[in-house]
């Protein structure tokens, strides 16, 4: 039990530390991140100024409650939903052969390819096994009653 | 979950408040690239292409993939496949390295015309970027790129 609580403290910093570092680099150059998820060709060019402006913050503010603990739950539901996004995304460019860096950490992005998937399914599975893990006193309630 | 996203809108909105003001008032329309902090480079139009050519006063550089470039390019342009430069790792860094000796050698006065293939094609404005960044201080973005000069049979060259 205490092994558990240890490990998903682990994927909770490993999870939350990756998302707050993204977004930070992300916020400091939103126009850059701008630029990233256009070369993508997914999404309208207007749709991306919005997504890079707000974007970065739900990282941001979802990484670190996952790490401090206030609605982490929900954080980790957040962050596999935006997980499983950028898996697609990425996904979809390796498949249309679009050359591009990820733009997932500003300047030190790395390429968009199947390793990159790869990292983003760990962190996947990391941020799930944080959400169907529920509190004690949730655990207690459901027992059946004798 | 959703007082997260609804923070994230607030705080989105209120840090990035002049940013949206000027998205709403037209700016970022074209490409994302911020005119203050990249004055030295804007886009031209096949026109002023052709005659930047002709004049002979500007470097053509091109961004696509050697092969792409090998198959066809305008005449006299210099190949900086910017996807290949970034090596295996897709690293900026790395592309940035790359670039620096290669053009040591033109004077950052020089009118440059970086062009990819057209379309959706981002590489050209990414590299306008990397090398404003090394100084140059007149780079010129050809938007219709490879597609419209060699829809239109212009001239070309081939490398073998």
């Amino acid at each position: 039990m205490k092994f558990r609580r240890s490990l998903l403290f682990f994927f909770r910093l490993v999870v939350g530390g990756v998302f707050i570092w993204a977004g930070v680099l992300k916020v400091a150059d939103p126009l850059e991140f701008a630029q990233s998820i256009k070369n993508y060709q997914v999404f309208p060019h207007a749709l991306v100024f919005f997504i890079a402006i707000f974007l970065p913050w739900v990282e941001v503010l979802s990484g670190s409650l996952l790490v401090l603990g206030p609605l982490r739950r929900s954080s980790a539901l957040l962050i596999s939903a935006m997980l499983v996004g950028f898996i697609g995304l990425v996904g979809l460019a390796v498949l249309r052969g679009i050359d591009t860096s990820c733009g997932c950490f500003g300047s030190f992005s790395r390429k968009a390819d199947l390793s990159l998937m790869l990292a983003d399914g760990v962190l996947l599975y990391f941020a799930l096994s944080v959400f169907i893990d529920r509190p004690l006193g949730t655990r207690a309630s459901r027992r059946p009653s004798p | 979950m959703l007082s997260i996203l609804l923070a994230g809108l607030v705080l989105g909105g209120v840090v990035h408040f002049s940013l949206l003001s000027r998205f709403l008032a037209g700016e970022f329309r074209h490409s994302f690239l911020d005119p203050l902090k990249y004055a030295g480079i804007r886009f031209i139009a096949l026109q002023e292409t052709q005659d930047l050519l002709e004049s002979g006063e500007a470097l053509f550089i091109d961004s696509r993939a050697s092969r792409e470039f090998a198959a066809g390019h305008i005449p006299g342009a210099l190949s900086l496949p910017l996807e290949e430069m970034k090596g295996s790792g897709g690293s900026e860094e790395e592309a940035r390295k790359s670039l620096s000796p290669r053009l040591l050698s033109f004077s950052r006065d020089k009118t440059l015309v970086i062009y990819c293939e057209g379309g959706d094609c981002q590489t050209s404005l990414a590299l306008a970027r990397l090398i404003h960044d090394l100084g140059f201080q007149d780079i010129r973005v050809f938007e219709g790129g490879w597609a419209e000069w060699s829809a239109l049979g212009l001239p070309a060259e081939v490398s073998r």
